[in-house]
């Protein structure tokens, strides 16, 4: 039931699929060019009526806002940790499709990375998302910074 | 009130079957993808309502070891449909925002309950929210819109 690893896309890399959530709902695909993500939906990403769950909409966008973030911060060897996410549910996806999720980060401070996320299957949106990320290690998160 | 069975079809059997605590019964689940990701427990509370609570385990850890935002955020869009339902006597509907804040880590062995409060329901839209809690430790709160399919 969990990712077939084998299925590896030529030009992506699994994000995160070792182990936990990514893995179990996985794999999230990373193109190699860092210009987007992807995810083919299988039998269990759907809801009852036949449509992929929105709880796994905003995981996916979740896992991409998140890995683009932490590649930003790791060359300074900081982290970084969702503290808001605001998904917009556009449109359906179906058993089958392949989402394709592209992010950029609007603005970075020293403490805040503010992140958006466009969800689409080929030409049509399915979620949008804006979220805000917290640099670790800059005060008020109890991570002894 | 109209059936959920009926509304949604045959109710689902859960990935991996946890065992509910003294107080809980598991809350039918009819989306695969809750059923393959999440325990699922209820109880009634006084007024008529009910809570939700689900157990965390490895299926929801990101890779620091604490549970995903994405985990949590189907457990929330879960609960506050099922408020939703409890509300319109199961309408068919859908999320079209969820607004997710994160307040406070959780890791496996965490139980984690909501009483979601509908807060205002139109011909069309219901607003929704929930604060999400281990014990009276808020780990993170949701709100959102749903969409009544007429």
């Amino acid at each position: 039931m969990n990712g077939d690893m084998s299925a590896a896309p030529a030009g992506y890399s699994p994000v995160f699929a070792e182990a936990g959530f990514n893995k179990y709902v996985g794999p999230v695909w990373r193109a190699d060019d860092g210009s987007h993500f992807r995810l083919t939906v299988r039998e269990i990403h759907l809801n009852g009526g036949g449509a992929v769950h929105g709880g796994m909409l905003m995981a996916l966008a979740d896992i991409a806002m998140g890995k683009t973030v932490q590649l930003a911060l790791e060359p300074e060897g900081q982290r970084a940790m969702t503290v808001s996410l605001n998904c917009d549910f556009i449109g359906a996806v179906k058993l089958g499709e392949t989402i394709r999720t592209e992010v950029s980060i609007t603005r970075r401070t020293r403490s805040i990375v503010f992140v958006t996320a466009v969800l689409a299957v080929e030409e049509r949106t399915v979620l949008t998302a804006t979220g805000l990320w917290k640099v670790l290690g800059t005060g008020g998160d109890g991570s002894g910074g | 009130m109209a059936d959920a069975e009926a509304v949604w079809g045959k109710r689902l059997a859960a990935a991996r079957v946890v065992p509910a605590p003294d107080g809980w019964t598991h809350a039918p689940q009819w989306d695969p993808f809750e059923a393959y990701l999440l325990p699922f427990f209820e109880r009634r509370v006084d007024g008529g309502g009910r809570e939700f609570a689900t157990l965390l385990d490895e299926r929801h850890l990101n890779a620091a070891n604490v549970a995903h935002g994405g985990a949590l955020m189907t457990f929330a869009d879960a609960v506050l449909g099922y408020a939703i339902w409890d509300a319109t006597d199961n309408a068919h509907c859908v999320t079209v925002s969820q607004q997710t804040q994160f307040l406070a880590s959780a890791t496996a062995g965490d139980f984690i309950t909501c009483l979601p409060v509908v807060v205002r329901k139109t011909r069309d839209i219901v607003f929704v929210r929930g604060d999400f809690m281990v014990g009276s430790r808020p780990i993170f709160t949701a709100s959102a819109v749903w969409k009544l399919r007429v």
